[in-house]
């Protein structure tokens, strides 16, 4: 309707156009206005402009002075090159049909083409039954028992039934056997398609679990022949979907089977077939088969137990869900900081491991070794005591430090003052020696004045060098013999002796700094792993 | 004897140098009489001055402590020269404890001298000359005097001590001897300055290879 509309409208405005191009060049005539001499040759191309430059147009040289815009404008012509692709309407037969039935659709391709390729239908593919194994009542009563528990009663029966059968001819049991083998090489077949879609329906059977209900425990019903094929039938209809099937079961009214019945059921069913036919197959142990038939294995209590356990996940309260969020998260919090503090107490325990000893144990195994370590020590920690006061201020910290600098350069300039008039009134051939001895001199007599305080006494140069401790000695005294000073000096005069103490003091700093670099290294090598 | 004075002048020391060791040669032909058959060699331990001087100005005495074999082993040596005189077979730790003048007001020094009677250093085979078995193992010391008193200062300064020889040959404890051992301790120190160049050089590295960690 609304095609018929607008081809209508467009009727009108070309018509309209028409009339008004033929009505304006008369009002032209009229105005006796000449007209542009090209109007002739353009009318041709006029009828290619879109309608509205059309209409545009017929304003001849009188052009508005405003231009009318942002008004709604009509949909943009399709401006391809390309050429229309040809559809064809053709017939075509659904191969899933049982009848001939022909019906046609609407293909791409010219009809030639179309025509001369026999394409199968598209959907034909989709029409797919499970394979599912089948018996005949013959079967059912040769292998297949009516239920896991039965009643003595209907054993009994069978067994007639079974005699009964036993009277029929040879003939006919080789026929059915033959029968029973093409069956059984179609399921061989088939399969792995069985074992696919037995998953699949477990997965559907847990979507629609909210709209099962609970089954009460009811006294277990027989299983019979009729009862077997009523629900393989079921099976086969409605392809294993086992909430339609539950729905539709209505083999004997008022007889309430649960869907975990029927599942259960039909899948002990398929099993025994199969067993039954790897009995038949002269390689029993056919890998395949038998993996089938061990995963047909149905578990019935376990289903229920699931389902059961699936309801009550999705019948929880918000609050339930929101209280199982936080512990969850609770959870994780505690799974983090278990986590940090194991890298913490790793890296503390390297940090702990990372100084070696660096002498021997023994040089403190004796009494002597064992005091002395005991004095380094107290003395070392004196001197962190010293050294690491309580954090301060800066900036009052380097006040007082330059106060006490102050105040330290002042008693000394005191003292020396006072040492000096000391030296004056008690001394003075002292004195007199300062005033007029030449350093030479000083040394002929073996003078000297110490800068710093020195304590009196009488002692042999030799054992006035500074000693440093045990295992610092022994080190100094290595590099020594390295460096080939290894001898004592065969004179031990004031100056050789300085200059030993300079190059002890040396090695030792050496020394230090050997430790210092090692522990770098070692630092280095545990933040580069 | 004046009372020692116990005024001490401060931030002042004075040393002396001295040497002591021993000598010793084996006997000879000729062996001193009275002398027990197992002895080999005469040995003399001294301290004197490292040019014979006489050190009795300041030092009282000398006790030279023998071995505990030998007669009278504790040997009291009051006036110069100190030094014991005596034959033996073999080596031994002599103590020898400086005593020094009152005016000193010191107590005394003890130090302890190796004696050594067989020269050492020739391979086991060589042939000795006399002069090779004549051994002498001196050593070379100062006692130093921090802060004396007056009246050791006095005595002290009397004259200088504290000559040596210019040369080596002129002895084996000379100026020039003093000299090359300043020399080997520079070039010793030389070295290990340049080893702490090169560790703090590393340091360094170290540190910086941290703050670009960091």
């Amino acid at each position: 309707m609304n095609q018929v509309l607008s081809s209508i409208g467009y009727y009108l405005i070309d018509l309209l156009i028409y009339l008004l191009s033929i009505m304006s060049s008369d009002i032209l005539d009229v105005l006796n206005i000449q007209q542009r001499e090209a109007q002739a040759p353009k009318k041709k191309q006029k009828l290619n402009e879109p309608k509205s430059k059309q209409l545009y147009n017929l304003l001849g040289q009188n052009t508005p002075p405003v231009a009318v815009r942002g008004q709604q404008k009509f949909k943009d012509r399709l401006n391809t090159l390309a050429k229309p692709s040809s559809w064809s309407w053709t017939s075509f037969t659904n191969g899933s049909r049982n009848d001939d039935l022909k019906l046609h659709h609407w293909v791409k391709g010219s009809k030639e083409i179309v025509e001369a390729t026999e394409v199968p239908y598209k959907f034909e593919k989709y029409n797919n039954t499970l394979n599912i194994p089948n018996f005949t009542e013959d079967d059912y009563n040769e292998f297949i028992q009516d239920d896991p528990i039965e009643g003595e009663e209907e054993q009994g029966e069978q067994d007639k039934d079974k005699d009964d059968d036993e009277i029929i001819p040879d003939a006919d049991s080789s026929e059915q056997q033959k029968e029973s083998n093409e069956n059984d090489k179609q399921e061989e077949n088939n399969k792995s398609p069985v074992k696919e879609e037995t998953t699949d329906d477990n997965k559907i059977d847990d979507e629609k679990k909210p709209i099962e209900k609970q089954d009460k425990p009811k006294p277990i019903q027989r299983w019979d022949y009729k009862e077997t094929r009523y629900l393989f039938d079921l099976s086969i209809a409605f392809d294993l979907k086992w909430v339609v099937i539950h729905d539709r079961y209505n083999f004997i009214p008022n007889r309430n089977r649960s869907i975990e019945d029927l599942q259960e059921r039909f899948y002990n069913v398929c099993q025994q077939i199969l067993i039954h036919e790897n009995e038949k197959e002269e390689n029993p142990s056919n890998s395949q088969n038998s993996n089938l038939i061990s995963n047909l294995n149905f578990n019935k209590k376990k289903e229920i137990e699931r389902k059961n356990y699936l309801n009550r996940l999705l019948e929880r309260s918000p609050a339930e869900i929101a209280e199982e969020e936080s512990l969850l998260i609770e959870a994780r919090k505690f799974e983090v900081a278990a986590k940090k503090t194991i890298t913490e107490r790793a890296s503390l325990l390297q940090l702990l491991d990372s100084p070696q000893a660096t002498g021997s144990v023994g040089q403190y195994l004796s009494s002597q070794g064992l005091t002395q370590l005991y004095n380094t020590l107290m003395t070392e920690k004196r001197k962190r005591r010293i050294d690491s006061p309580a954090p301060e201020n800066p900036l009052t910290a380097l006040n007082e430090k330059i106060k006490q600098q102050n105040i330290q350069r002042q008693k000394q300039i005191q003292q020396e003052k006072l040492e000096a008039q000391k030296k004056k009134k008690e001394n003075p051939i002292s004195h007199l020696f300062q005033k007029h001895l030449t350093p030479k001199e000083e040394e002929e007599f073996g003078l000297k004045i110490h800068t710093e305080k020195i304590s009196p006494g009488v002692a042999l140069r030799s054992t006035k060098i500074t000693t440093y401790k045990p295992g610092v000695q022994t080190k100094i005294t290595s590099i020594l013999n390295e460096m080939d000073l290894g001898k004592k000096p065969a004179l031990l005069t004031s100056k050789v002796v300085a200059k030993q103490e300079e190059l002890y003091k040396k090695i030792n700093t050496l020394l230090e700094l050997k430790r210092q670099v090692d522990k770098l290294e070692a630092e280095s090598k545990i933040i580069g792993k | 004897m004046a009372p020692a004075s116990n005024k001490r002048i401060k931030t002042l020391s004075i040393s002396r140098p001295i040497i002591y060791g021993n000598t010793a040669e084996p006997f000879g032909e000729k062996r001193p009489p009275n002398c027990p058959d197992e002895h080999t060699h005469n040995w003399t331990v001294f301290v004197r001055g490292p040019n014979g001087e006489d050190l009795s100005y300041f030092i009282k005495k000398v006790v030279f402590k023998l071995h505990d074999t030998y007669n009278n082993p504790t040997r009291s040596i009051e006036s110069p020269p100190f030094q014991v005189t005596e034959t033996g077979w073999g080596e031994f730790e002599i103590g020898i404890k400086i005593y020094f003048v009152n005016e000193a007001n010191e107590k005394n020094i003890s130090l302890y001298h190796h004696l050594r009677l067989h020269p050492y250093g020739f391979p086991p085979d060589a042939v000795l000359t006399d002069k090779d078995r004549n051994v002498r193992s001196v050593q070379y010391d100062e006692i130093v005097f921090n802060e004396p008193t007056e009246q050791l200062f006095e005595i002290m300064t009397q004259k200088p001590g504290n000559r040596l020889p210019e040369l080596k040959k002129q002895s084996e404890f000379s100026r020039e001897v003093e000299y090359e051992e300043i020399a080997r301790l520079e070039n010793g120190i030389k070295q290990v300055n340049g080893e702490i160049d090169i560790l703090k050089e590393q340091i360094q590295d170290f540190q910086n290879l941290k703050s670009e960690k960091a």
